[in-house]
Order: C-alpha cells, then structure tokens, then sequence
C-alpha cells in the first residue's frame, strides 16, 4: 500500500473543490451507509438470521437490510446459510474481531 | 503509457453502441478490413444482453452468448473501442461526416489499470449498483461487472467522497482525480447508429403505484434476480427477502396506450415476459404465476411454440385488463382486473410480486443528433422502404433497437444489413487508388 503524494493531495483537494463548486455532497450518503452497515453487522453477530428478523433487530427497514445483504455477500463479508419458511437466512463471514458489537436488542 | 488518447486520424466508419447490434456490425465491417471506431456511453460494452439473464426462444445462456462477442471486437485489430464515451451528433458536410463525441471522465488511466479490483476493495462507500438495476450495491470506485469489457476501474465521482484509499491501495498508481471530461470530432467515412431503446418509467401509470412497493419491479429487475450471479443470488422480493410465492405480469403495461405517448406495441414485451415466467417457474417451482394480457404477439420464429410450452409448464394465462394495483398489507399487492372471458366480471386478485412489462423507448433524439426529424414513434426515421437501414442523412445508417423495438435475433440482422449498406457506400465513394474505400491506416492499438 502507497502513501499518497503531495500531487495526489492536491489532485484530490481540487476534485473536493470543483465538485463542492457544483453542489455535490456525497458526505452525508456515506456517513447513513456506514451507519447501517455497521447495524446490519452488529445484528448478525447474534447469528444466522432471516431479513424480516435482522430488521428487527437493526431498527432498519426489511428492504435496506437486504440490500446491505447484498453489498456484504458481493464483498464477501456475509453468506446465505439455510432457509427459514419463506425467507433465506443469512450469516456472517467477518471473524467477531472484525465485526462491531451487537447492539442492545431493539424493542 | 498515457491514458488513451482519442486519435484524430480518420476512420472509415464510427459505429455508436456496443450493444448487440453495434458489436455485429462492428465485426462485419471489421473482418472486411475497414478501420472501425465503436463508441459506448456505458463503462463497458454489451448493451441490454449483457444483462439479461437467458433468451427467449431458445433459453441460451444470454452472458454466454455475448461475452464472445464482446472479446471478439474488443481484441479485433481493426476495431477501437472508446468506452464513456458518448454521441452528440452527426455533422453531415459535402461528402464528410464528423462525428462529435463526449468523454466522461472514468478517473482511471486505463493504460495503467491492471483491473486487480484492489481500489473497490478498499473504498467504504456502496450506492446501488446501475448494472442491478439498484438491487445490488457497487463500491465508488470498481470494475462494472464481472465480464464488463474493458476490465477497468471506473470511479463514480456522485458518491465517491474523496478519501483517497483507493489510491493508496493501487499498485500501478492508475487513479487520475484531475481527469477532465473531453469533447473531439472524428472524421468518418460513414456511420452506423446502433443506439438501442430506453423503457419508460415504471411509474407511469398512476393507477398502478409503483413508487409504493418495492415489490412492483421491472422486467429488468427480474433478469437481474433471475441471472446465476445477480444481486441476491436467488430470487428473493425486494421488500423484505421472501421467496415470492404468487407472481404476476402485467403486460402492455406502458405500450399501446396513446395517453402514455407509446401509442405502438413494443413487440418484445410479450415473448420477454413468456420467457421470465417460464425461467420462475424453474427458480421457484411451487410459486402460482399469472400472466394477465391483452393479445399475445408471439409472431417470431419459434415464438408461437414457445408461448404453448409455457401454458403447458403451468402459467397461467389470463386475457383481462388490469385496472389498478394497490399496496396491502405483509408488502403484498392486489390487483383489480377485468376478467374478459367472464364477460367483464372484476375481481380482486392478490399477488407478492408484480412485473409491470415497461414500454421500449427512443434514446436517441434525431433532430439533436442528426438534425433531421424523428419517425412518428421517435425513433429514427427510415425513408427507404427496401433498404430499411438508411437514414435520412447519407451516409449515416442504423440497426437495432434505435431503428424501433425489436429483438435480438432480428437487431442482428439488421445489423448485418447495415454493415453492408456502409462497405457499399464506402466502395462507391472510394478513390481507384484505394481498395473499396479502406483505409490503410493502421488502427489504433489502444483500447478505452
Ligand atoms: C427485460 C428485457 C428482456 C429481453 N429479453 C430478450 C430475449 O430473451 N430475447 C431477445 O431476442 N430479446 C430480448 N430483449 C430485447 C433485447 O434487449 C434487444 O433486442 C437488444 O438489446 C437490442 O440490441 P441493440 O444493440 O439494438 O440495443 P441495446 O442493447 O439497447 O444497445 C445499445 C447500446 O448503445 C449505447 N448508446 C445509446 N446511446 C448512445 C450514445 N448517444 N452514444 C454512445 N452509446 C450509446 C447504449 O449504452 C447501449 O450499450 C429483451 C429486452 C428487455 C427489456
Ligand atoms: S477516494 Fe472515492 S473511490 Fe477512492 S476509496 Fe475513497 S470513496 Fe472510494
Ligand atoms: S485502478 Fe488500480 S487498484 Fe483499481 S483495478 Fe485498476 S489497477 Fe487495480
């Protein structure tokens, strides 16, 4: 891995500015994303779980879960186990010292 | 190497589009030696079939079928690819056609990227991924997908936010965060227009409230969960990943309907709807699958046949028109639908999953792109009756889909008629020094 030069900082410090220029701000997407992400993986530490289940457990909504399912199965940090009735269940790939905490279970 | 500069050498003809129609053409005219620019707006070439999952009406493999003919003009001799790379318009001059294109910055040297993935792996941002039609996620910087052509890192300057990890992972230092878009003119003997078809919104139909449930999708959707690698590696309902149990297709439900603007029948909507009901029923052997329908248009070689196969899988077909869909409760639907062989009766019908069969649609305008104006359904015109692949522009030809909605097999032969339209007028034009109006010019090596 190299470190970044000093024209790759400017090369990037123009990017920023040029595109801050034409009302981009990509920032507060990637902060929600990482914030879910983060949920969705906290939940599976509990083990396998079906989608309607991890909802529950992460507070989001069924259909962000699945999708985060999807980005983590393309990446290879999550992986379809079994089958619950209608719903797949889904498991985690990440060692639990990569993994966040569990967070308290949801109401 | 420096990235890849657009050369401002002539070419005997630029085809625009790689998708099916484009690539054909490309080869045809390719393997009679003539120097070929193909230019794509998308960062790889392959157009609609590279996504879809298998082909009515034989089922093949639809990635296995254009892959090689992705490589094939990908790696031709005579054939340059620039991907990202779009058209403005044709500027047609006493016997010169210039092309005007449009660069969009990729963010990567692709004479430096290796395609190893290093940088996706290392960026921290997902948005949903195009080539999933939204129903997987991409990082802000990777390789499109997995047989994507070229194979070259393409960063997404919309969600990328500048962290630099992606440059720190490189091994060949290929990112470029001061790429500029670039505009240029290449100088053609002649041009084939292979631009393909659009499909019109989902929502267009308000009755239908497809932005309230995530389970009304696209025919596209449905390829994409049906292909072995999709976004869920199964079919699962977007909503909630369930396993769907009832599906239904709605067909016409953006064709044939002068109030939507597609007063014509966008032809593939019936046999692509046949097809994706005949493939659940292998992926889901237990689910209830009702086709609801007009009239159904199977009038190509094998369609008929193909059409009964179904009916004798089990697909249900039902003549009926449907009047609205509505959202209920666990994120099911029901839909309201005029029984027409029961004299009209309606009757409220309940489904998990909707495919709403979306009309196909021009994307490419005539009058910007060419200056001359468009067929009565928007596509581009075609003035001779017999040689169907000329426009009203000399010189300038067209096949596929942006000719009208058709499918693959016949985008392939006009395709192929296109090809010959162009060697012929190339032939005619050319000079008695030159061999049928080829250039001599080595093409190129570099690829975009
Ligand atoms: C859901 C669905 C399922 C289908 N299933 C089947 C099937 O099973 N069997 C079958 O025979 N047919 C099927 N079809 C139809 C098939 O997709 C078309 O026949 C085929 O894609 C037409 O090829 P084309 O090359 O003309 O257009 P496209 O595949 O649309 O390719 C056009 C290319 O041109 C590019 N382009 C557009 N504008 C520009 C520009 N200004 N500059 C540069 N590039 C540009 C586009 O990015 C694209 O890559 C299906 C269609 C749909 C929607
Ligand atoms: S700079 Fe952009 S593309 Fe690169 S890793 Fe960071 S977010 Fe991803
Ligand atoms: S940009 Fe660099 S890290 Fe990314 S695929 Fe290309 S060579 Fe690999």
């Amino acid at each position: 891995m190299a470190a970044l030069t000093e024209a790759h900082k400017a090369a990037l410090k123009r990017f920023r500015e040029l595109r801050k220029q034409k009302g981009g701000d990509p920032g507060k997407a990637a902060a929600q994303f990482r914030q879910e992400r983060k949920a969705v993986e906290s939940a599976l530490k509990r083990g396998p779980a079906t989608v309607p289940e991890l909802a529950r457990a992460s507070g989001l909504p069924a259909h962000k879960v699945l999708w985060h399912l999807a980005g983590m199965r393309k990446y290879g940090t999550a992986q379809e186990t079994a089958q619950d009735g209608d719903y797949p269940k889904y498991a985690s790939t990440l060692s639990p010292a990569e993994a966040p905490a569990p967070a308290p279970a949801q109401p | 190497m420096d990235d890849p500069r657009p050369s401002p050498s002539p070419v005997d003809v630029v085809v625009v589009g790689g998708g099916i129609a484009g690539l054909e053409a490309a080869l045809d005219l390719a393997d009679q030696d003539y120097a070929v620019l193909l230019v794509e707006r998308e960062s790889s070439i392959g157009g609609k079939m590279i996504a879809l999952s298998k082909t009515f009406p034989t089922l093949d493999c639809s990635s296995c079928i254009t892959t090689p003919k992705m490589s094939a003009a990908f790696h031709h001799p005579r054939i340059r690819i620039l991907t990202s790379t779009e058209l403005e318009r044709v500027e047609a001059r006493a016997g010169s056609r210039r092309v005007h294109l449009r660069r969009k910055p990729t963010y990567v040297d692709n004479g430096l990227c290796i395609g190893c993935r290093l940088c996706e792996y290392a960026c921290p941002v997902e948005f949903p991924d195009p080539f999933e039609e939204g129903l997987g996620a991409q990082r802000a910087i990777a390789v499109p997908f997995s047989n994507a052509l070229p194979q070259k890192a393409v960063l997404d300057a919309r969600h990328c936010i500048a962290c630099g990890a992606c440059v720190k992972a490189c091994p060949t230092d290929a990112i470029r965060f001061d790429q500029q878009e670039e505009r240029f003119t290449v100088e053609a003997g002649a041009v084939i227009l292979a631009t393909g078809f659009g499909l019109n919104a989902l929502g267009l139909k308000p009755e239908y409230h497809a932005s309230q449930s995530l389970n009304i999708i696209s025919p596209m959707q449905l390829e994409r969960l049906l292909a072995p690698h999709g976004p869920y590696g199964r079919v699962l309902r977007p909503s909630d990943g369930k396993v769907p149990g009832s599906v239904a297709f709605v067909l016409c439900a953006g064709s044939r309907d002068l109030s939507l603007g597609v007063p014509y029948c966008s032809r593939i909507c019936c046999m692509y709807s046949i097809k994706e009901a005949m493939l659940l029923s292998g992926a889901l052997p237990v689910a209830d699958l009702t086709v609801y329908y007009m009239d159904i248009r199977a009038f190509g070689k094998g369609h008929e046949q193909f059409y009964q196969n179904a009916k004798a899988m089990g697909i249900n077909f039902v003549k009926g028109k449907v009047a609205r869909i509505d959202p209920v409760d666990h994120d099911d639907l029901s839909l309201r639908v005029e029984l027409e062989e029961e004299g009209g009766r309606v009757e409220e019908r309940r489904h998990d999953l909707v495919v709403l069969a979306q009309g196909a649609i021009p994307v490419l305008e005539p009058a910007t792109a060419l200056g001359v104006p468009a067929a009565p359904d928007g596509f581009l015109n075609q003035p001779d009756t017999v040689r169907i692949t000329c426009t009203d522009i000399e010189g300038v030809f067209a096949a596929g889909a942006a000719l009208g909605p058709k499918d693959i097999v016949d985008s392939i032969l006009e395709a192929g008629a296109a090809a010959m339209e162009a060697a012929r007028f190339l032939a005619a034009r050319a000079p008695a020094s030159s061999a049928a109006g080829k250039s001599t010019a080595s093409p190129p090596s570099v690829h975009a």
